[in-house]
């Protein structure tokens, strides 16, 4: 901690030029050179920072459905949406652009995507597949610059998800895609139900699509 | 770093009144401390307001807590139409549970977000096999492995949670749904109720029942293997994110409603009632939930 007093005036002693000119020059030090442990705490709120000093926040709840793709022939009692005859395989953007965080200042990273899936769950198990390895499951990973923050299974019913994950990433625009994979079609499953017209079977969907993301750079 | 430049005064010299005023005034000179003159890293977390990172925060308790399901609420499916009102999840005294904001309220800025979250413990039960009925949504047939047809089950039936707030007073009368949630009694087509699926930002779908059909087999599924399931108690979560038009907030609350089910119509993707299935077994199919949380956190974007 610097003193900003280099003389204390006290009652008696002689009064010297040096005592007015060494008094101020350790002022003029002090102040014009201010630090950390000279600064009194709580001095800086929002209305007083930079904006994005000290935390960013991008969020989108209105992402909505998935567009990753949509078949238009499922049947009349469910989505348009992913089906085996859409021919998706393996991780697939779920939307058809990505999401650029602008402004990354470069720190730690936190991201959330959450919504709802459907899948269709039914044909886990067809004639000789004695041992599968799972059930149906919609999984999600959240790639930003290409490398994973979070990758999960996902979900295997109609139901809520949200995955969470954090990361450290250098300065600068963030590319942000949001991935799913679904279970891949079993020899013995039928595509097609009973229908007059439009009857291929939905398989998955995700919708209610939002996420956030927080950059903080402390 | 701007420095203060003066000649210093010396022994022997004469000290007059502008001497002794000029140096004072450099030092209380506007702009003498500017950035410049702050030190790298002199802004550390100590100088910064405890709210940097979220500037309030709220929770609540949905429902009432009950770990062995000795106690539980029900919220019954809707076999009418147009649909029967919302369940408002609430303890077991039936006072609302309500995510209470305070007297004044809490004003989202046009430069905040407003996160919330929620939890619920469930347990969609049923009896029968809803699916079957005639009309039903949830439903598909498939060709079978003895040449003919089976009825199966969609496993898309679900119940939807969504939250809803009152931004008018603290007097908490005004709930409605929250930007980009409706409440699914729109009449879209027929006898059909529901929401666009771009009407459901809010909303989380809590799965029925599920079923898996064993050994199907060259496309055909085998009538004899079909195993229905419940779903079981479990937890069950959802998110929404408010930022945009300034707005004082209240207070929030939760709503259960079903059945619902995928559903389409020209080329539009809804939740739709399935009042049928909704209507089937004795009684007809329960949603029982207890306890959760609910949270809000308030953040500023930048």
């Amino acid at each position: 901690m610097k003193h900003w007093t280099q003389r204390e005036a006290r009652a008696g002693v002689t009064v010297s030029p040096d005592a007015l000119n060494n008094e101020l020059r350790a002022q003029q030090s002090s102040i014009t050179t201010l630090d950390r442990t000279q600064l009194p705490v709580n001095l800086v709120d929002h209305n007083n920072s930079e904006l994005n000093t000290f935390a960013q926040v991008w969020q989108n709840r209105s992402k909505g459905e998935q567009t990753a793709a949509r078949d238009t022939k499922t049947l009349g009692n469910a989505f348009q949406c992913i089906s085996y005859s859409t021919g998706i395989s393996g991780w697939v953007n779920a939307f058809g652009f990505s999401t650029t965080l602008t402004g990354f200042k470069g720190g730690a990273l936190f991201g959330e995507w959450s919504g709802n899936a459907f899948v269709n769950p039914g044909f886990a198990a067809t004639l000789n597949n004695n041992f599968p390895g799972s059930p149906k499951y919609c999984g999600f990973r959240i790639l930003v610059n290409g490398v994973p923050l979070v990758e999960r299974r996902g979900v295997a019913l109609h139901e809520h998800f949200r995955v969470v994950g954090v990361g450290r990433f250098p300065q600068g625009d963030l590319q942000v895609d949001l991935q799913i994979h679904i279970t891949d079609i079993d020899t013995n499953e039928p595509t097609t139900a009973v229908a007059v017209g439009n009857a291929n079977v939905p398989q998955v969907h995700v919708y209610s699509n939002r996420y956030l993301f927080v950059g903080r750079y402390r | 770093m701007s420095r203060i430049n003066r000649g210093r005064i010396t022994d022997g010299q004469d000290i007059t009144a502008s001497d002794l005023n000029d140096r004072f005034d450099d030092y209380s000179q506007a702009g003498a401390l500017n950035a410049f003159n702050v030190r790298d890293a002199a802004i550390d977390l100590p100088q910064v307001k405890a709210d940097w990172f979220a500037r309030d925060s709220y929770e609540a308790t949905l429902g009432e807590f009950s770990l062995d399901h000795t106690s539980v609420n029900t919220v019954t499916a809707s076999s009418s139409t147009p649909p029967a009102a919302g369940h408002i999840v609430q303890d077991f005294g039936g006072t609302a549970s309500v995510l209470n904001f305070g007297l004044s309220g809490v004003t989202i800025g046009t430069g905040d977000v407003l996160r919330v979250y929620w939890d619920l413990s469930v347990n969609p039960t049923y009896n029968g096999t809803p699916w079957t009925a005639i009309g039903a949504l949830g439903q598909y047939v498939f060709n079978n492995t003895v040449a003919g047809t089976t009825t199966v089950a969609t496993s898309g039936n679900v119940w939807v949670l969504y939250p809803q707030w009152d931004i008018t007073s603290s007097a908490l009368t005004n709930f409605v749904d929250v930007p980009g949630q409706s409440d699914f009694t729109t009449n879209y087509t027929g006898s059909l109720y529901g929401n666009t699926l771009a009407q459901c930002e809010a909303t989380t779908v809590i799965p029925a029942w599920v079923q898996f059909f064993a050994d199907a087999s060259d496309g055909k599924v085998n009538a004899s293997k079909l195993y229905d399931s419940r779903i079981g108690w479990r937890g069950v979560s959802g998110a929404w994110h408010y930022s945009g038009l300034a707005t004082t907030v209240y207070g929030m609350r939760w709503i259960i409603r079903g059945l619902l089910h995928p559903d389409q119509n020209a080329n539009v993707n809804y939740l739709a009632y399935d009042t049928v299935a909704g209507g089937q077994g004795s009684p007809n199919p329960q949603l029982e939930y207890t306890s959760g949380k609910a949270s809000a956190i308030i953040m500023r974007l930048g």
